[in-house]
């Protein structure tokens, strides 16, 4: 898989680790160099300094060929951005976005786009953790398709 | 109407001001604590301190009944959620109006969906007079180069067209000339002696600036 992974940060230095760990190309964009420190030693994928909803910065690269673009930024705006962008002008196959914000996460998954609201699964978490029932009440973001 | 503005600044607070003179009820939201207790001190309660993109904050704000949602923040990416956060909580009930601060996104933008996109603050203005118009304006056509428009226009009871000539209401001082009255169906040639009558429709070339004063004179004198 060729991937895409906007935001350097904890949470794209992750998922953009495992990504190049499991074998698949990652490319990782963030507009501050020094963000792609927290990737891992053993990270062998390209880093670009760019940002998130620049096009020429996406087509660098490799929006057009890419299978996934996951979009971590510390921004839920800029995310969504992007995570349209890939999907409506390039067509790229897969597309999340990481939203804090879980009515705007659930929103934009009804109207078909894939979020994952960082907010939401740690209140789960800890839900469980507690031996709670889940009762929150706009319901998890549900993966657009 | 009930219009939500997204971004206390410069432009934000002017169209505030400039919808509540003409008794609109108007919600401005501004996450900048600053910016928005400036805007408090001066407007008062219309203020909501919070990011607009927040969806829970859009909710409270009203959104689910609001007309007309106005995105004016300082951050593009911003502006395009807030209106298609709007669309979607609304149901798709409010119109949304946005601006671009840098020009480059324009196409991005339009790719997303973005219904209007202005760039200015008069421009926005002009949007809002255009699209749900403050003075029961309907806008037949453009004439772009000229600055002219052909617009309809209807009397309201009590306006103070009703009952006046277009002589009487000095038209062609003000920037519009009246082409055809329909009334009751039939089309009607104005003289300058012609009593225009509440209900009357009139079909009338307006300098577009002037417009929305054109359109004060067919208004009922409350403007709700």
């Amino acid at each position: 898989m060729y991937a895409i992974v906007i935001g350097c940060g904890r949470a794209g230095a992750e998922i953009a680790s495992r990504m190049c760990e499991q074998g698949h190309s990652v490319v990782v964009i963030d507009r501050d160099r020094a963000a792609f420190h927290r990737l891992s030693d053993t990270f062998s994928g390209a880093t670009i300094v760019g940002h998130a909803i620049d096009e020429d910065c996406l087509v660098s690269a490799g929006i057009e060929r890419a299978d996934a673009v996951i979009a971590t930024t510390y921004g839920d705006n800029s995310n969504l951005i992007a995570v349209q962008l890939a999907r409506k002008r390039f067509n790229v196959e897969r597309a999340i976005a990481r939203v804090k914000d879980s009515v705007r996460a659930s929103t934009f998954a009804r109207l078909g786009f894939e979020t994952i609201s960082s907010t939401t699964i740690v209140g789960d978490a800890f839900e469980q953790a507690l031996g709670w029932e889940s009762h929150q009440p706009n319901g998890p973001a549900e993966n657009g398709s | 109407m009930f219009v939500i503005i997204a971004g206390g600044g410069k432009v934000g607070g002017q169209l505030a001001r400039d919808l509540l003179a003409e008794r609109h009820e108007v919600v401005v939201m501004e996450s900048n604590p600053g910016k928005a207790r400036a805007l408090q001190d001066e407007i008062g309660d219309a203020v909501v301190p919070h990011d607009a993109s927040e969806g829970r904050w859009l909710i409270d704000a009203g959104i689910g009944r609001a007309d007309l949602l106005i995105a004016v923040t300082g951050d593009d990416e911003d502006n395009i959620v807030i209106c298609q956060l709007g669309e979607a909580l609304s149901e798709g009930r409010a119109r949304t109006i946005t601006r671009i601060n840098n020009p480059k996104n324009s196409d991005t933008f339009r790719t997303l969906g973005i219904e209007a996109i202005v760039n200015a603050t008069d421009l926005v203005m002009t949007m809002i007079e255009r699209d749900v118009s403050v003075a029961p304006v309907v806008h037949l056509m453009r004439l772009r180069s000229a600055g002219l428009e052909l617009v309809e226009m209807t009397v309201a009871e009590g306006s103070a067209a009703d009952g006046s000539t277009p002589e009487e209401l000095r038209l062609p001082e003000q920037g519009g000339r009246i082409s055809v009255i329909l009334r009751n169906g039939e089309a009607v040639l104005p003289s300058p002696s012609t009593r225009l009558q509440a209900g009357d429709s009139i079909v009338l070339v307006a300098q577009t600036e002037l417009e929305e004063a054109l359109g004060r004179q067919f208004a009922a004198p409350t403007i709700v």
